[in-house]
């Protein structure tokens, strides 16, 4: 499932699970963790190449888990999680 | 949420001689196993589909055509892509039965491993000429994916 969320309340979730929960952060590492179901929700830049967006996509719909399309590229989704990288993050 | 990487999943291979091809995942190691550094995974593939068919061709004809090549490959996981077609029950029973039967060690010989693939590639063929008519929607016949070449 796809959804689109209000960046605010997204951000906000965002520093909550950085502090309390585990991330894992990288195209390689979140497909694996997807395919380990350890996976429960992730998170897509806008700027994500469409290709990697659909299969990352198809695999969160195959596994039934949650799927969100930040809306904000890979710098933004970085900020968010106050790191200094380029990303792709579940 | 959910592990989709089970035995009867119906996958693509993405890298190596037989990218492109269509195969049935028999069983993935999440963990490395001790000659595969890597999650890894059991497949059977189609290397050489069954070729079209049409009214006006004779049985002896037909047979020919519907002819497959199996291939057996243990691979990355990363090489692998998943798709929502599974196939049935009864076939992957029959397909993991055969394969159980030649051990872990045997499999690496090349003899034995040609034998199975003979026997897995006239079952196949088998399973491909009595296919119930069908559409990939239909659950009894989402193996049809599977025997369908895949273009590109």
């Amino acid at each position: 499932m796809v959804k689109n969320v209000a960046q605010e309340s997204v951000n906000q979730k965002l520093q909550l699970v950085v502090r309390s929960g585990k991330i894992t952060m990288g195209y390689k590492q979140t497909l694996k963790a997807i395919r380990n179901g350890t996976a429960k929700l992730v998170f897509i830049s806008n700027n994500c190449p469409t290709i990697r967006k659909t299969q990352i996509e198809y695999y969160a719909m195959l596994a039934q888990i949650t799927i969100v399309l930040y809306q904000g590229n890979n710098v933004d989704l970085g900020t968010g999680v106050q790191k200094e990288s380029l990303f792709f993050f579940d | 949420m959910g592990k989709f990487l089970k035995p009867g999943r119906l996958v693509v291979l993405l890298a190596g001689r037989q990218a492109g091809k269509k195969a049935i995942l028999i069983k993935a190691n999440e963990e490395s196993t001790k000659d595969a550094k890597f999650p890894n995974g059991l497949v059977v593939g189609i290397q050489r589909y069954p070729r079209k068919v049409t009214k006006r061709m004779g049985q002896k004809q037909i047979r020919k055509r519907t002819t497959l090549k199996v291939f057996i490959k243990q691979l990355n996981l990363n090489h692998i892509m998943p798709t929502r077609y599974r196939l049935e029950e009864s076939t992957l029973k029959e397909v993991r039965d055969r394969i159980e039967r030649v051990k872990e060690a045997e499999l690496k010989n090349v003899e034995k491993r040609k034998e199975l693939r003979k026997n897995l590639r006239k079952y196949l063929a088998e399973k491909y000429r009595t296919l119930p008519a069908g559409s990939l929607a239909d659950k009894k016949a989402q193996s049809r994916f599977l025997f369908s070449k895949l273009r590109f």
